[in-house]
């Protein structure tokens, strides 16, 4: 019998609930602050521990990760802060209690559902005023990256956040950019200049660890400045790489100018294996001040680590099933990538301008290219360049920098 | 247009006049649908399950994937851009929708696939493409937008195509039928701040005597507006209950698994249920957003304007009466202002801004829905000017209404 009844007592929940008071919590040693006119906004993130100890809840364990925030209004407006900035899909915060209503007494889940609802951030900030609170936002590894959108009188001002966390170093924070290039290599370009340059002196492609390897063509190149280009990876979901991460090792295998990439960013869809590359690296120009960054945009399928011994092997790479590769997998079809790339910028609102041009040379399914990392590829030959915006741009405000190259369309499948 | 744009675009002009670009990829159904927009026309047509598996000789349906057969002319003297993702934002790439026709035992041609597949997005001056698009499957009316850029311009155009299956409840919107010439009541702004005061507060049962959910949302556009800018935040319509859905409910509930079109019941304002019923799925069912909208008699700058509430679900709970019902979050403002952000985000949104008529309620002393959940709310409902134009966030306008304010709450 007392059997039974703990057995039906673990069922409905008995603990009461204590919520930590945020404002004394380790992790605000963190927080990192920023200002724009009259507006102040500091941003920190507990780790996964931290998170446990403030909310009594594991909310990693669920996906959720809480970003704090403090806002300063120093001006004589109202000002608004825009949640869905931070995350598109954010939990409100009594949401976040149901969900961990279980373990709780009906006092206990009262007086959590109570501390979520005081702790979350308001969105409105009265002229003058100061507020804190959390965000739950979906957990993502590495550095916490995030918009925060703050409108005044329908003018808006975007910060844009990079929150270490403990025991994550993204690979681009180990690069020296200033030292990349000697200064008699830097050159100002225009758009007409840049077109020559990308169409007749960059390489078709990346290298490879040694001397004559294809790593893959360079089919993008990126025109921005770097918050802009970061603030647009963020908007198009795009994560980036640890320094040490294993999982993308390959990737670092590719080479320009003799280096591996600078950044190395990654997206993937739930329903599906793959996932998409991003290789960039810093070039030697500039545009109107802007950084250029050189680039390759890529499917790599989970089973195409199987694949790297294939380069090596003249039996191997004539083989049917190489030529079954290039005729079914995802990763041979590397502009379907590019167009991807093309698409989700333009989407995010991130992307001002895009243009074609040639550079890469086309290949086919019949004659495919074949990378030193056993990727077999087609190509039209085409190079998109992408020019970024700090501030968002609408669906019809994208300018056409090159376009109307007549392409070599299907022939390619032949 | 830049300097070498239209070289280029001369040599293109002088070289052909009108060309198809590949090979013609034929409709799969004479179910088709156009729209014409300046120099661009569009004709789509969805194949249904057994179409599908005629053209392809495979099951896509079976793999969460459904062609959609887009033709686009330019009749224009610059080159077009039609982007699949406008179509659906996690579109399958033709060898990812291979791949996973592959994955699941069955046989099928690439080759097949690619030629029938919109590989390339751009159309060039005074040609044609035609091709299908690998989406996910929709049931019943397939709606979607197609979005065709040129330079510093963009066209967009809503589609709704019935395809046998579910039944959804989009219908082409017939005001004509909801009122008469008469009823209408064309407005300006104080009035109709006032008119809005005045509305009920909240929606009612099928009797009309419980109060439930507030309505505290107020949208003023055309219904194309209003689906366009829907569709383009994520949004799905839903599915009218029926015994069979609820099971699908139920079983999803279970599950955890993503079903997207689960019924809403219906609520009554007017003495009508809902207009409009439209949902936007996360990634489980206990994390939906809800909406329901009715047309009212008014109208604003030509402008229909309707009237409506909104919901976030927060987890399911089981009841006797209709298998399930959804827990939804007491924070009512916080559901109604991430709408407002959403639309924003989309460039759906021209401008906004608040009346009252609802009542407020405070976190400590609730009022409660027709479910029996509790819910909180400052009283105020938002009114949304819906964008016929993507319109991007910095150019959203906020309106101040508050001088027109009368106090009034709705019965």
């Amino acid at each position: 019998m007392v059997w039974l009844l703990c057995l039906l007592c673990a069922g409905c929940g008995i603990q009461g609930y204590r919520g930590t008071d945020p404002v004394s919590a380790a992790y605000l040693s963190r927080a990192l602050s920023q200002s724009q006119s009259d507006i102040t906004i500091s941003a920190a993130v507990p780790d996964a521990v931290e998170t446990e100890e403030l909310t009594g809840i594991d909310l990693y364990d669920q996906g959720i990760q809480p970003v704090w925030l403090d806002i300063q209004n120093h001006g004589d407006s109202p000002l608004r802060v825009v949640l869905r900035s931070i995350d598109s899909e954010y939990f409100s915060p009594i949401e976040v209690a149901y969900m961990n209503r279980g373990a709780y007494s009906g006092e206990g889940y009262e007086a959590m559902q109570r501390w979520f609802y005081r702790h979350g951030l308001p969105r409105l900030l009265p002229a003058g005023e100061r507020r804190s609170g959390f965000v739950y936002t979906r957990h993502r590894p590495g550095t916490k990256g995030f918009n925060v959108d703050v409108f005044r009188k329908g003018r808006g001002h975007t910060f844009t956040f990079f929150v270490p966390l403990p025991g994550f170093t993204a690979d681009y924070t180990r690069v020296d950019f200033s030292q990349l290039y000697p200064p008699e290599r830097l050159r100002e370009l225009d758009f007409m200049s840049l077109r020559t340059v990308l169409e007749t002196e960059l390489s078709c492609c990346a290298g490879g660890p040694a001397a004559g390897d294809n790593g893959g063509p360079l089919n993008v190149v990126m025109v921005g400045t770097t918050l802009a280009l970061r603030r647009s990876l963020l908007r198009g979901g795009w994560l980036e790489t640890r320094a040490d991460a294993s999982l993308l090792k390959g990737a670092r295998e590719h080479r320009f100018a003799g280096r591996s990439p600078d950044a190395v960013f990654y997206r993937s869809r739930p329903d599906g294996n793959e996932s998409l590359n991003l290789h960039l690296w810093l070039a030697p120009w500039t545009l109107e001040g802007e950084s250029i960054w050189v680039g390759q945009v890529y499917y790599r399928e989970l089973a195409q680590r199987l694949l790297s011994g294939i380069a090596q092997n003249e039996a191997l790479r004539n083989s049917e099933f190489l030529s079954r590769f290039i005729r079914e997998s995802v990763a041979a079809d590397i502009d379907e990538a590019q167009r991807f790339l093309l698409q989700n910028l333009w989407y995010s609102q991130s992307l001002s301008g895009f243009g074609i041009v040639t550079g890469v040379g086309a290949s086919s399914v019949s004659r495919p290219e074949l990378t030193f990392d056993g990727v077999g590829y087609f190509t039209n030959g085409y190079r998109h360049v992408l020019r970024v915006s700090e501030s968002p741009v609408p669906l019809g405000g994208v300018e056409l920098l090159y376009g109307g190259i007549e392409p070599p369309d299907e022939e390619t499948m032949q | 247009m830049s300097y070498t744009l239209r070289i280029v675009v001369q040599l293109l002009l002088l070289s052909h006049a009108m060309m198809a670009v590949g090979a013609p990829v034929p409709p799969p159904n004479d179910r088709l649908q156009k729209r014409t927009q300046g120099d661009i026309t569009v004709n789509v047509a969805v194949p249904d399950a057994t179409e599908v598996r005629e053209l392809f000789g495979a099951d896509l349906y079976a793999q969460n994937i459904q062609p959609v057969w887009v033709s686009l002319r330019n009749d224009g003297e610059v080159p077009v851009f039609l982007s699949p993702m406008g179509i659906d934002h996690a579109y399958y790439a033709p060898r990812e929708a291979l791949q996973r026709v592959l994955a699941a035992g069955q046989s099928l041609g690439t080759t097949l696939l690619e030629n029938a597949a919109i590989r390339r997005i751009e159309i060039p001056p005074r040609s044609q493409r035609a091709g299908y698009v690998f989406t996910r499957v929709d049931e019943g009316t397939k709606s979607f937008n197609v979005d065709v850029f040129s330079d510093t311009a963009v066209s967009q155009m809503s589609f709704f195509v019935p395809v046998p299956g579910l039944q959804l409840d989009h219908h082409d919107f017939d005001r004509d039928a909801l009122y008469s010439q008469e009823e209408i009541r064309e407005l300006a702004l104080p009035d109709l701040v006032a008119a809005l005061e005045s509305m009920p507060c909240c929606v009612r049962d099928g009797e009309g005597e419980d109060r439930g959910d507030p309505l505290n949302l107020v949208l003023i556009g055309q219904v194309q507006d209003l689906y366009y800018a829907f569709m383009r935040a994520g949004w799905d319509e839903t599915e009218t209950i029926y015994a069979n859905s609820l099971i699908k409910t139920a079983v999803s509930a279970l599950t955890g698994g993503r079903y997207r079109y689960s019924p809403v019941s219906a609520l009554y304002v007017f003495d009508r249920a809902q207009d409009v019923a439209l949902q936007r799925a996360r990634s489980s069912i206990h994390e939906r957003n809800h909406l329901r909208l009715w047309m009212t008699p008014l109208q604003f700058d030509g402008q229909p304007v309707w009237l409506g509430q909104i919901s976030r679900d927060i987890g399911v709970r089981f009841t006797t009466r209709t298998i399930t019902t959804h827990k939804i979050d007491p924070d009512v403002d916080e559901t109604r202002e991430f709408l407002l952000e959403d639309l924003a985000y989309t460039q759906g949104l021209r401008q906004f801004g608040y009346v009252g008529g609802v009542g407020a309620a405070s976190y400590d002393e609730p009022r409660s829905n027709l479910t029996g959940d509790p819910y909180f709310t400052d009283g105020k409902r938002i009114v949304m000017w819906l964008s016929g134009t993507p319109t991007a966030l910095n150019e959203v306008e906020f309106i101040d209404l508050s001088a027109w304010h009368t106090g009034l709450i709705g019965d």
